[in-house]
């Protein structure tokens, strides 16, 4: 697959397209919707809206339908979807659709399209499995209901990229819901789910396709907590800037500038390793990399969000405020794959080879 | 480094791991401290006949005008070995203030003597009344023909005791503002009228010394810049020196001791359980450090704008943070003063530790720095 070279300035025009949609669509009103309203998720003329953005299909090839764009592009967008707080779960189908690009046969070329057009949302289960046995999927992320999951069966020495439909036979998701408005999903699956479930890919076209897009998922994650870390962080200078206590502003105090300037650095960090990591594509570093800018990112994203709200004093901590909200999607955003222990552990795992 | 290689980026790696696989002695691998000055200069002169104690120099003056990505490259294989820290003075500090700074003169004379070893360079910038408060320098010149005539006290000047010349900022008026009256002065530590004592520090190394300057004569052409505008000289490549301490060469280092410790038998067990997940987060933090260098450096590179604040205080925190989980694998072992050999492995349970605490004072504080970026950075308002 051929990719233009990453380039700055596609990504300031892809992040620009999402700033306006959102700026549009009401800004953190609609994560505030998506937090108070159960049915928020069910509405799929959104859905409609990024696809005709074109934002599914980011890092497909053009020859597939997509835009054609690099990792580098890709986390420009998660990240300004994440400043914010874009509650649709961008994340999964811009990776799932990585993955369907990479395979061939009507099937995935079929689930693309319907991807692509906003008709479907499809998401990456981010963990292989060891057989197609298992009676339980839990914990999945990004999967709203009526979503598609694709799955990688790791079983003995045979490798099957698999997609399965929430429509099928003898499955059935339940939904427990999060801190953000979200859910984590979990499908309940008989045999004959698994006998049903189509096969994209098998053996190495099938692990290629999987280790790329779980890679791109976990960097764009990376990229969209660091956007709404960048966002809170924003918030709060302007929130110290204007705040009067004891007759001056709260930002002249130097307890406070130093917080201040240690999120800073700590998102100055995150940042730089998310935009190493996506150069360590297609080398043999690319999924601790991966793991590196996540890992990194959720922790970092969970300290400054916290900080925020100290800041903010009694008012941060009062549902009004839109602070709050920043906290709440760090915490959903940075748990998937086990949070900073799970990744770091998996870091270690994949350098120790 | 976590971004791909290109062939030539990968041929340089394996010519330098080959090269410092015949080329270091075993007796300096793997130290904490400076080795002694004979033993470091040999290494320094071996580096710079090779064209390498210079990596981030231009070619011109010459250096190897290495891109950041070859700089952090050569500090990955020079962690991985083992190789010593080096008196850094003279390649980091006065060395690139001449090449901006300095007369054609002063570059001549000093330049060439910096990249052979030939001469070691000291810092005479802090005092015992001024710290991180540097502009209330006390230490005094007067002009007397055409030499100024030095007497003060200076402290906390790395290698002291063992350079050869120093460069120092002196009050030479009394100006409006603090900032004004300062003079920038190369001085030979050779001069009459100099005494040095040696400062032990916690870490149990001599790597600092006093100054105290009697009736020292300096000639004026030794100064940098005008007279009395030497403050515009010591603060001409802020960032560039914040880069270099925000390398992320000790960061490298500290995870070199913290997997060499990991690796030793005696320690596995305990790096197998809840300290796996500590040893990654150095690896990330350390990753992150070189990640921020990159971004630091090859902004500067291309004329623009660079977070060096918080380069410094990310580099040094991420060395602290790797010692300290050091530490903690270390188990009853944390307590032990010297480092111990195990076959290949050096085990260096405090000194670097202890070492590192110098990390978040030198070169400005880390809450100097955090009071910068909060005003320069970002834009809070500054008190009444």
């Amino acid at each position: 697959m051929t990719h233009r070279p990453d380039s700055d300035a596609d990504a300031t025009l892809v992040a620009d397209s999402l700033r306006q949609f959102a700026e549009r669509d009401g800004g953190l009103a609609r994560a505030r919707d998506a937090k108070d309203n159960p049915r928020f998720h069910e509405d799929a003329t959104r859905r409609a809206r990024f696809a005709e953005a074109g934002w599914f299909g980011i890092a497909v090839a053009e020859a597939r339908g997509g835009a054609g764009m690099g990792w580098h592009e890709t986390c420009a967008l998660a990240a300004m979807a994440g400043r914010y707080l874009l509650p649709d779960p961008l994340i999964g189908a811009l990776a799932s659709a990585h993955a369907l690009s990479a395979c061939a046969g009507d099937h995935a070329d079929r689930t693309l399209a319907a991807l692509l057009g906003g008709d479907r949302n499809v998401t990456l289960l981010p963990d292989p499995l060891a057989a197609d046995a298992a009676s339980i999927i839990d914990d999945i992320a990004d999967c709203p209901p009526g979503s598609d999951l694709l799955v990688l069966i790791e079983d003995r020495d045979e490798a099957r990229l698999v997609i399965l439909g929430e429509q099928q036979d003898g499955l059935r998701a339940t939904r427990q819901p999060c801190v953000d408005g979200g859910t984590l999903t979990r499908l309940s699956l008989g045999p004959a789910a698994w006998r049903q479930a189509p096969t994209l890919a098998n053996g190495t076209p099938a692990r290629v396709a999987f280790a790329a897009a779980r890679d791109l998922q976990w960097l764009a994650r990376a990229a969209y907590l660091n956007g709404l870390a960048g966002a809170a962080l924003d918030i709060t200078l302007d929130y110290l800037r204007l705040r009067t206590q004891f007759g001056r502003a709260l930002g002249t105090f130097q307890a406070l500038q130093h917080r201040m300037a240690s999120c800073h650095v700590d998102l100055a960090a995150a940042r730089a390793l998310l935009t190493e990591a996506c150069l360590a594509r297609h080398t043999d570093r690319q999924a601790e990399a991966a793991r590196a800018a996540v890992a990194r990112a959720g922790a970092g994203a969970l300290r400054i969000t916290a900080e925020a709200i100290q800041c903010h004093g009694a008012i941060g901590f009062s549902d009004e405020h839109d602070i709050g909200l920043f906290r709440r999607k760090a915490m959903a955003m940075a748990a998937p794959g086990g949070g900073e222990t799970g990744h770091l552990l998996e870091y270690a795992r994949l350098t120790e080879r | 480094m976590l971004r791909a290689e290109t062939e030539a980026q990968s041929r340089w790696r394996a010519d330098i791991a080959a090269w410092l696989a015949h080329t270091l002695p075993d007796s300096l691998r793997h130290l904490t401290f400076r080795p002694p000055p004979d033993q470091a200069m040999a290494w320094y002169r071996t580096l710079a006949a090779r064209g390498w104690i210079a990596p981030h120099w231009p070619r011109e003056h010459g250096g190897l005008g290495a891109t950041p990505v070859e700089q952090v490259i050569l500090m990955e294989e020079m962690a991985r070995a083992g190789a010593p820290d080096l008196p850094t003075q003279g390649l980091n500090h006065i060395g690139p203030l001449l090449m901006h700074r300095g007369s054609e003169r002063q570059r001549a004379r000093h330049l060439p003597a910096i990249l052979n070893g030939d001469v070691i360079w000291c810092q005479g910038y802090s005092e015992p009344g001024a710290g991180s408060d540097l502009a209330s320098l006390r230490t005094k010149g007067e002009v007397d023909g055409d030499t100024l005539v030095i007497n003060g006290h200076k402290i906390w000047t790395t290698w002291g005791h063992h350079a050869d010349w120093m460069f120092a900022l002196i009050r030479t008026a009394k100006g409006r503002r603090r900032q004004e009256g300062i003079t920038f002065v190369l001085l030979d530590l050779a001069s009459p009228g100099i005494t040095r004592r040696p400062i032990t520090t916690l870490a149990g190394d001599d790597e600092l010394c006093e100054v105290f300057f009697d009736d020292v004569r300096v000639p004026l052409d030794q100064v940098v810049g005008n007279l009395n505008e030497g403050w515009s000289v010591a603060t001409a490549l802020l960032d560039e020196e914040r880069l270099r301490l925000g390398s992320p060469a000790l960061a490298l280092k500290a995870l070199t001791k913290l997997r060499h410790l990991a690796a030793a038998a005696k320690h596995r067990e305990t790096a197998c359980g809840p300290l796996r997940e500590r040893i990654a987060l150095a690896e990330v933090d350390t990753e992150a450090v070189i990640a921020a260098y990159l971004a630091a450096a090859e902004a500067l590179d291309r004329g623009q704008p660079a977070d060096c604040s918080s380069l410094k205080v990310l580099a040094t925190e991420t060395v602290q943070r790797t010692l300290d989980t050091l530490q903690r694998l270390a188990g009853p072992s944390a307590a032990l003063r010297d480092p111990c050999r195990d076959g290949a492995l050096t085990l260096d349970y405090s000194e670097m530790f202890l070492q590192s605490h110098r990390l978040s004072i030198y070169g400005g504080t880390n809450e100097i720095q955090r009071t910068l970026i909060a005003r320069n950075t970002l834009n809070l308002p500054t008190g009444a």
